[in-house]
């Protein structure tokens, strides 16, 4: 127990007691007022919390970057070593799941001829296709109170608030701060995340609460209806905040409450996938060219861009404020 | 070599900050315990050698935890600047100079800080927010102390002492 007691290095510092002291204490209470006046501005939602909070995050990225190889090798042993002592319980289940998936595509591929058939019938406008990028997580922001990540791709990737993200789970979270080469991720499950869903084969739209658990709550169902265990829980696209239909997990109740149980595992981000889908309710603010310049293929994209410079350079302006 | 090893506890401190934002993957249920190492570094190097240690690195670092965990800014800078504080009262105190004493006044500490972060979090969120997993994270924290004070400790000044003499001397 040694190590517990007193250091005895360098005792010359304590020479200076009293003075120490005093300036400790006044250095205490000024901290402590700079640390409530910015939670005070962060409640407030002002921008200079923004722009300090960016700037942190841009400083502290290269750092976190260069800490990231050896974190991500040590995930790579650590996943190969569960796949070792799992390998023939994992070899049967992904047989299993392996007849279901080859049942299930011969259907899709039925239903995707029968729906491109009704679709010349009725001469459905075609969704464009949505632009994305891949990036690498460098930093898992969780804390008691915050489930968010850090990822390495920022606003000179096209990357802007507001977007999309998931892996091959399904949907993970939204861009909630874009700075120039490091974004934040919100997660699904963090306190402040809603989103509105569809559930089960019926579409019963309801909201996706986020309590800081693994598993969101499902609320405002429609009066008189319920979600079954099981049933398939997806983006309603209602609101405009994502695009619709995209893969978010299945209900499960718990003590009769209905959770959702996600599809994305967030314990093993490495990659994530943004997709380049801006809000309506943003676009609205910030000028047309934005909604454009989100959903076409990067061709058009680029064209736009040069027809409506001004509109783009409101957009820039008005984007932080949003 | 003595400016050096000045800067070993702010290196600690920062390098606890910096592992508690890094994505551990399947040790994700600890996201919740890694905020609260650096406040085990804050806590020892007060005590131990709070000269090199001031207010303001604690600051830093929870304005940079903050920063990177998309908390509101100011929590966490506010939670390692009260542990500072406490940490320099705790070692006032002449019954808390023994090695348990030491734990059991970080046990004291941790306690308050668990307390603090949660009732700013409600009030923040306007929401009463669940309390015993971070009861449980503090727990946990504390049990870890005298791991994390052994570490410190090894990588120390105070283990470098001898070998910064005999240098001063042979100069």
């Amino acid at each position: 127990m040694t190590f517990l007691r007193d250091d005895t290095f360098s005792r010359r510092g304590e020479a200076h007691g009293a003075h120490r002291r005093n300036s400790s204490g006044i250095m205490f209470f000024v901290l402590c007022f700079i640390s409530l006046a910015l939670l005070v501005l962060s409640k407030l939602d002002h921008v200079i919390v923004h722009m300090l909070r960016t700037h942190i995050v841009e400083l502290a990225a290269p750092v976190l970057n260069k800490a990231n190889g050896p974190i991500l090798n040590l995930r790579r042993i650590g996943r190969q070593l569960t796949t070792y002592v799992k390998l023939n319980e994992e070899l049967q289940r992904l047989k299993s799941e392996n007849r279901i998936l080859l049942d299930q595509q011969w259907r899709a591929k039925m239903l995707q001829r029968r729906l491109a058939r009704l679709g010349k019938m009725v001469r459905v406008v075609k969704d464009r296709e949505l632009d994305f990028i891949t990036a690498r997580v460098i930093g898992d922001a969780s804390g008691p109170f915050a489930r968010a990540a850090l990822v390495r791709a920022g606003t000179v990737h096209g990357v802007q608030r507001g977007f999309p993200v998931f892996n091959n789970g399904g949907l993970i979270g939204r861009i909630v701060e874009a700075g120039p080469s490091t974004s934040r991720l919100l997660l699904l499950s963090d306190l402040n995340s809603r989103v509105p869903v569809s559930v089960g084969g019926q579409g019963k739209r309801a909201l996706m609460l986020g309590d800081n658990s693994a598993a969101p709550r499902l609320g405002y169902l429609p009066h008189g209806t319920r979600a079954r265990q099981g049933e398939d829980v997806y983006t309603s696209g209602v609101g405009g905040l994502f695009p619709q239909g995209l893969r978010i997990g299945k209900v499960s109740t718990r003590g009769g409450k209905a959770h959702v149980d996600l599809s994305a595992r967030f314990d093993n981000l490495d990659f994530v996938t943004v997709l380049f889908y801006l809000s309506p309710n943003l676009v609205h603010r910030s000028g047309f060219a934005a909604i454009s310049s989100a959903s076409l293929p990067i061709h058009e994209t680029n064209m736009q861009n040069k027809k409506n410079t001004k509109n783009t350079k409101d957009m820039k302006i008005n984007t932080p404020a949003n | 070599m003595r400016y050096v090893l000045a800067i070993v506890p702010a290196l600690f401190v920062a390098l606890l900050t910096f592992v508690a934002v890094l994505p551990w993957g399947g040790w994700h249920q600890l996201g919740s315990l890694l905020p609260l190492l650096p406040m085990i570094g804050i806590y020892y190097w007060t005590i131990h050698q709070s000269q090199h240690m001031p207010v303001g690195i604690a600051f830093v670092c929870g304005m940079i935890l903050d920063a990177l965990t998309y908390g509101p800014l100011g929590l966490w800078a506010l939670i390692y600047v009260i542990i500072h504080r406490s940490a320099l009262i705790c070692k006032s105190f002449k019954s808390l100079q023994s090695g348990f004493g030491r734990w059991l006044g970080f046990s004291f500490i941790i306690a308050i800080a668990v307390h603090s972060l949660w009732a700013v979090s409600s009030i923040y969120s306007a929401a009463s927010l669940a309390w015993w997993p971070l009861a449980q994270t503090g727990a946990l924290a504390v049990l870890l102390y005298p791991v994390f004070a052994g570490v410190f400790w090894l990588g120390g000044a105070a283990r470098w002492r001898p070998v910064v003499g005999s240098m001063q001397r042979g100069a």
